[in-house]
């Protein structure tokens, strides 16, 4: 087979596969009343810009989640780093306070929910804000923890000669040397952070996509809601996740950042 | 009647894109011969090796092994790359017998040839362990071995050592020498060390820098054991090393 | 720049002491001298107490905490095993035959940035509320890195040793079992062990949300019945059988790559 068959071959096997599961969807509508095929989710959709939920248009809904991740990704990305620097380059520090860490670190994000709503009450975003930022800043510290330990000691010797002090080679060595490590990990950091969103906005929340989520939940089971708030996540997170990227490519020229 | 060669290259061309590498290259080798190539580096050889075992194809022209063109599932084929190229999961033992199992060759012959080789490459005591707890010397020759263990009828080795020190190198050639023997197999070794080109070969073949030909096919009827230091092998070596600076 | 300065073994002991013995005394001392009120915090010692009492009392949440652990052990084992079995197979096989990787490609990349606890209300409705539910949320958040980490690690498979064995004249099914596999075990292990804190969060999430029974249903009810005793206990066990089960994957993970140990 030459090339070009081979790559429409190719094409059409994914062009064949979105077919299928788009055939799927509708087959499963059909024999299950409650869920709604693609057609209405698509209508729900249109319904919901014109009709608001709980007095709120959506896109109230959509900055509302937006909001709480950004904040609480700022925040956890300040404080994610600087931990992760601390732990790194403070031999006392690290002997102390790793242990509590390593103490606190398994416990899901998701488990500190009810202890948060506890403390801080389910009306306003704090406790919203609160729970994603322990999902995100976990990653973030062990991310950049282990990149700064692993720093390429070549790199810093090479600082050395040239008469760097430790503030010097933090700025201009460790720290450039680790942003792809310090990336990666707010990526993952993100997609726990939009899980925690979710979660969060389920159990105690009266605006935002999981609470939409939630309602479609609640009495007669609105399934094309539900479709309709995981095409909103979805694409709420592949934004950030993109700008994200954006942002590494410009800090990180020297890195090539394709996949494959 | 002359014996048919054992492998013949007619006319081979390879481009890539519009980069001409091989230029219309054509020998024979005869079954059994053991045979090096030198040539300055990056000149085209590892693209001819790559060639002869089919991992590419030619623009042109074709490579003939015993008369038919060379496949290597059909022929009995062995490389040894540069790199050390072990497993890394398999232990010493099982990699020496790796290619005899994608060959299929019944289990007491496997076991029999794998003890034999073994005890060639000196790794008998180490058969359970891993490479990546070895040296690298150990490493290249656990890669030796598990080439020469299926018999191969071609063996191609591409510059295996390209990294090692003298005293390895020396006694590394001697280890393939040995097996080369033992196994009757037709050898083609790449390198770009006139030294280890005369003391091993029984013809050498001078490559040109791209795009590359054959420039001339040099007998080396010097007996084994060969000696460095013996007039003959060092007029030899000049000799070539002459009609290498034309390069 | 960064080794250790400090030399003494003892030092380094009494450090990371010192360090817990700080956060359990002031966590102690802030309850106990009132600084905290009661409905928020409990001091350690309590929750101590807590434990033996929940070992056999069914209040507030219906069940004592060893039918909770019990439960969400088995729920979390069975989507994650699911996951394991059916997500590592197809990672592979889409990391190493392009018509596979581009039939599931597109599926693939629509699921994954989903939160699994999205689909839970359409879950609900098509499986109905229970077991079966909770289990497909698990397996799909489970799903993912199994599948993600498979295909990356059979990508990296090196092009020298894939030449050794095509040499030696392999076909296509002995290049992927005898040297793409294999090549690719250490990420598999990688990804089964970021799979498996993954099921454990969903599922302690999906049972907040909709489930009767488990550790993660005891901490919300514990919420709802202002018993942060029972919610912080439960948040401790949680962690605590987390990284249990996760060393015994890297235990597991060591025996089944013995090549990767140091002599």
């Amino acid at each position: 087979m030459n090339k070009v068959k081979k790559e429409s071959f190719y094409y059409s096997l994914s062009v064949l596969s979105v077919v299928l599961l788009l055939a799927g969807w509708w087959f499963a509508s059909v024999t299950n009343e409650s869920l709604a095929g693609p057609a209405e989710a698509v209508e729900r959709f249109f319904r919901l810009i014109e009709n608001p939920v709980m007095d709120k248009p959506v896109h109230v809904h959509i900055l509302a989640s937006m909001r709480r991740i950004l904040v609480a990704f700022a925040a956890a990305s300040v404080v994610g780093v600087s931990l992760g620097v601390c732990f790194g380059i403070f031999p006392v520090f690290r002997r102390m306070f790793w242990p509590v860490f390593c103490i606190l670190r398994p416990i899901p994000p998701l488990a500190w929910i009810p202890i948060v709503i506890l403390w801080f009450g389910v009306t306003g975003d704090t406790s919203k804000n609160i729970i994603i930022f322990i999902g995100i800043v976990m990653a973030i510290v062990i991310n950049t923890y282990a990149s700064i330990r692993e720093t390429d000691p070549l790199l810093l010797k090479a600082g050395k000669t040239l008469g760097a002090n430790k503030w010097q080679t933090l700025v201009h060595i460790t720290l450039p040397d680790s942003i792809p490590a310090i990336f990666a990990g707010m990526k993952t950091g993100l997609s726990t952070g939009w899980m925690s969103v979710v979660a969060a906005e389920m159990i105690a929340a009266k605006e935002g996509i999981g609470f939409l989520i939630n309602m479609s939940m609640k009495t007669t089971p609105d399934t094309a809601l539900d479709f309709v708030g995981i095409v909103l996540v979805a694409l709420c997170s592949s934004l950030v996740s993109f700008i994200l990227t954006v942002i590494e490519r410009k800090l990180c020229p020297w890195l090539r950042l394709d996949a494959e | 009647m002359t014996e048919q060669p054992k492998v013949s290259a007619q006319h081979l061309t390879k481009k890539f894109g519009d980069l001409l590498v091989l230029d219309d290259v054509s020998f024979d080798i005869k079954k059994g011969e053991f045979i090096c190539i030198v040539g300055p580096t990056g000149c085209g050889k590892t693209t001819f090796l790559n060639l002869l075992v089919k991992l590419i194809e030619p623009t042109s022209g074709q490579i003939l092994i015993d008369g038919v063109p060379a496949d290597p599932r059909r022929h009995n084929m062995s490389f040894v790359f540069q790199e050390p190229s072990t497993f890394p999961w398999l232990t010493v033992e099982e990699n020496i017998k790796f290619n005899m199992k994608i060959k299929k060759i019944g289990k007491q012959e496997v076991q029999k040839r794998t003890e034999h080789i073994l005890e060639m490459i000196g790794l008998s005591e180490q058969r359970d362990a891993y490479p990546g707890q070895l040296s690298v010397s150990a490493e290249q020759r656990i890669v030796i071995g598990r080439s020469f263990a299926m018999y191969p009828d071609l063996l191609l080795m591409d510059e295996p050592y390209g990294q090692m020190d003298i005293k390895l190198r020396y006694y590394l050639e001697d280890e393939v020498l040995k097996l080369w023997r033992e196994t009757e197999s037709t050898v083609i070794f790449i390198t770009h060390n006139i030294e280890e080109a005369v003391y091993l070969s029984q013809r050498c073949l001078i490559m040109t820098t791209k795009p590359t030909t054959i420039k001339a096919s040099i007998e080396n009827p010097l007996p084994y054991p060969r000696n460095v230091s013996d007039p003959e092998f060092v007029k030899l070596r000049e000799q070539i090393t002459d009609m290498i600076k034309w390069w | 720049m960064y080794e250790e300065k400090i030399k003494s073994a003892g030092t380094k002991i009494f450090l990371s002491l010192l360090g817990l013995i700080l956060f359990f005394g002031i966590w102690e001392l802030a309850v106990d001298a009132g600084l905290v009120s009661e409905k928020k915090l409990v001091a350690p010692s309590a929750i101590v107490l807590t434990f033996i009492d929940k070992l056999h009392n069914v209040v507030p949440d219906g069940n004592t905490i060893t039918v909770h652990t019990i439960t969400s052990l088995k729920l979390v084992l069975t989507g994650f095993l699911l996951s394991c079995l059916i997500g590592v197979p197809l990672g592979l096989l889409m990391g190493f035959f392009k018509p596979v990787n581009r039939f599931f490609s597109p599926i693939f990349e629509i699921v994954r940035p989903i939160p699994p606890l999205a689909w839970i209300p359409i879950v609900i409705v098509v499986l109905g509320i229970g077991i079966q539910a909770e289990v497909f949320i698990i397996f799909v958040a489970a799903f993912v890195p199994c599948v993600i980490n498979s295909y990356t690690g059979i990508r990296s498979t090196s092009q020298t040793l894939l030449n050794v064995a095509k040499t030696a004249g392999a076909t296509n099914a002995q290049l992927f079992f005898k040297v793409g596999v294999p090549s690719a075990l250490p990420m598999v292990f990688t990804g089964i062990k970021i799979s498996f804190g993954s099921a454990w969060a969903t599922l302690v999430a999906a049972e907040m949300i909709a489930s009767t029974v488990g550790l993660g249903f005891m901490i919300q009810q514990g919420r709802s019945a202002v018993r942060p005793d029972i919610v912080i206990l439960g948040m401790f066990v949680i962690g605590l059988i987390g990284a249990v089960l996760t060393s015994l994957l890297s235990i597991l993970e060591k025996k089944a790559l013995p090549w990767r140990n140091p002599k």
